[in-house]
């Protein structure tokens, strides 16, 4: 895949200088980033990060300072013709409980431009909902796999997810994000994901962004990252040496020091110890609990 | 797969019909069983017993009865409907919260003017319709229940079926238009009660009494008990329709040749009630209405987000 960076594209979204505030506290400091045609993009963070925010900004559903772009059009004066390309989905089950489910179809049907009801009824096949049943009768699982293929039955150019996969089983999930992958992704189309069960689609990612207390602590390809972060599990005669590199993280676990370095070349890193690829989680937790981040380094 | 604007407010005022059928569909249906059904059980089991009531009935052409149970009945029905839109209004504006819904409606690609827009136009024409379609079927069985006491009583003339469709025509055409009239009146009421609904949610309506009751009892003080414009005009919008009806009907009533035909004709009674419109202030208040749905719909964009 290629790096945002080096795209020639309009990016679907373009965002520079977002800042956004509730009273007096501040949720966004001026974040910038961009998200290229044909990217899955994972935006990590913390409860309160203001990952909710940054997506509210993009959908058009909240007012902001600061350029956004999406699709070319300025969000919160233009959201409802920008829905026509953009379908997501939020953290909780937002259904109308009043409809059934064939009607909750009939609707989107007459309501959507990009919606494709055989493939909503394709996904749902699957699962154990019926057409004729009330939404307010569904469990919490099942309103949530409803609400995925209705989602994923709009072929839109931008899907927002966040926190798609929350209350469903671990089979539904993989089945969900493989679909995703295999199914839904094209060339054509990004997909911006948040959810706090990272190392699930860590597989699906191209870029990641790492979100903390309103500003990007990391904004970078998956390529990238596997080639810039390195972690080591550190000899004890190491320890003193390797601190001396400015590691990003480090940690004590069962006698043995691990640390995350950003930028180590892979010769020095190995005479420390045995190296590896932090995975998405491990890199997370490293950047969170980093007290004083320069954003401009990463 | 194209979606036009006439399928979209199709499909949304299909969503509100389901949405609040209970009232406008149900309830009225429940209502119309009942009494009806309560009609032919006394006439089950007191069959001798209407023969003997029906010597109270006035003597009189059973079709100028038919013609007053049909104006009473489309009286109580209105007073139905206005109550059921001024509740309408006041939930439905803000009915999309519920169960945390409103991020789904806002990820379809319709604006929130036009959600609104389609609200009103749900509460100004389908619901009416529905209930006039009650109306209507009130009317029949009025019809079938009259039909059946003027076979049993010698004083009460049959109805001819003839006339009585023409006296249906009549009071439905009479009614639709004086429905119509009186909604289109009382729009940017309703609309009023739908914007305190999308700040307010439940408390709405006991907000617009209390502002109501506020704006009188403040006038009343600085001018000293004695009333003043505010209240004048604001009795004015409320009463209007029913005024303006209620003296027409004083009119023709006061005629020696009275006939309930004479008030519910369309010849007489549309022009006439059309005539006393105050056409400069219904014009003002859809303007007026127009602003309460708009400030409505930039309070649902901006401060609804999540």
């Amino acid at each position: 895949m290629q790096n945002s960076e080096t795209s020639n594209e309009t990016p679907i979204v373009q965002v520079r200088g977002l800042s956004k505030g509730y009273g007096k506290t501040k949720v966004l400091h001026g974040i910038d980033f961009s998200i290229p045609t044909g990217k899955i993009y994972g935006l990590i963070g913390h409860n309160g990060a203001g990952k909710t925010t940054a997506i509210n900004t993009l959908l058009g559903l909240t007012n902001y300072e600061g350029d956004v772009r999406v699709l070319g059009m300025e969000p919160f004066a233009n959201r409802a013709e920008l829905m026509r390309d953009i379908a997501f989905i939020s953290d909780v089950a937002s259904l109308p409980r009043f409809l059934k489910v064939n009607q909750l179809l009939d609707m989107m049907e007459g309501l959507h431009p990009n919606f494709v009801r055989q493939n909503a009824q394709s996904m749902l096949q699957d699962t154990d909902i019926r057409g004729n049943v009330k939404i307010k009768s569904l469990s919490k699982g099942m309103l949530a796999q409803l609400h995925l293929a209705v989602v994923m039955a709009i072929d839109a150019k931008l899907l927002v997810l966040d926190e798609p996969t929350l209350g469903l089983d671990i089979t539904f999930r993989k089945k969900f994000y493989r679909r995703l992958v295999e199914d839904y992704m094209s060339e054509n189309r990004s997909i911006l994901i948040t959810t706090h069960q990272v190392d699930e689609i860590e597989f699906l990612l191209s870029d990641l962004i790492f979100i903390r207390e309103g500003k990007i602590v990391l904004n970078d390809s998956m390529d990238s990252i596997s080639q810039r972060f390195i972690q080591v599990l550190v000899s004890a005669e190491q320890v003193k040496e390797a601190l001396s590199k400015r590691p990003v993280f480090s940690t004590k676990q069962l006698g043995q020091t691990i640390m995350i370095f950003d930028g180590l070349d892979q010769e020095t890193a190995e005479s420390f110890g045995s190296t590896s690829t932090p995975s998405v989680s491990d890199l997370f937790v490293a950047l969170m609990e980093q007290k004083s981040q320069s954003q401009g380094k990463l | 797969m194209s979606v036009s604007g006439f399928t979209a407010t199709g499909s949304l005022l299909k969503k509100e019909f389901i949405e609040h059928k209970i009232p406008f569909l149900y309830v009225p249906g429940i209502f119309v069983t009942l009494i009806f059904g309560s009609f032919f059980v006394s006439a089950w089991r007191h069959g001798k017993n209407w023969e003997m009531a029906s010597l109270f009935v006035p003597q009189n052409e059973g079709i100028d009865l038919f013609n007053a149970f049909y104006s009473v009945s489309i009286v109580l029905w209105l007073g139905y409907l206005t109550l059921m839109l001024f509740v309408y209004f006041s939930a439905s504006f803000s009915a999309d919260r519920k169960d945390n819904a409103l991020l789904f409606w806002k990820s379809l690609p319709v604006s929130d003017l036009e959600v609104l827009g389609v609200k009103t136009l749900a509460g100004m024409l389908m619901f009416p319709l529905v209930i006039m379609g009650w109306a209507l079927a009130t009317a029949v069985f009025g019809y079938i229940i009259l039909s059946a006491v003027s076979a049993t009583s010698p004083l009460v003339a049959a109805l001819n079926s003839g006339t009585s469709l023409w006296t249906l025509l009549n009071v439905e055409v009479s009614s639709l238009i004086f429905v119509g009239m009186s909604l289109l009146w009382y729009l940017p009421i309703f609309t009023f009660v739908g914007l305190l609904g999308t700040v307010l949610r439940g408390w709405a309506i006991p907000a617009f009494i209390l502002l109501m009751v506020m704006v009188g009892v403040l006038e009343s003080i600085i001018n000293f008990a004695q009333g003043g414009q505010i209240s004048e005009w604001l009795s004015f919008r409320f009463e209007a329709p029913f005024r303006i009806a209620s003296d027409m009907a004083e009119n023709i009533a006061g005629n020696a040749e009275f006939r309930v035909m004479d008030i519910i004709s369309v010849t007489n009674f549309v022009p006439a009630y059309l005539s006393r419109i105050d056409w400069t202030e219904m014009v003002a208040g859809w303007l007026f209405a127009a602003i309460f749905v708009y400030l409505a719909s930039e309070y649902r964009r901006r401060r609804l987000a999540a």
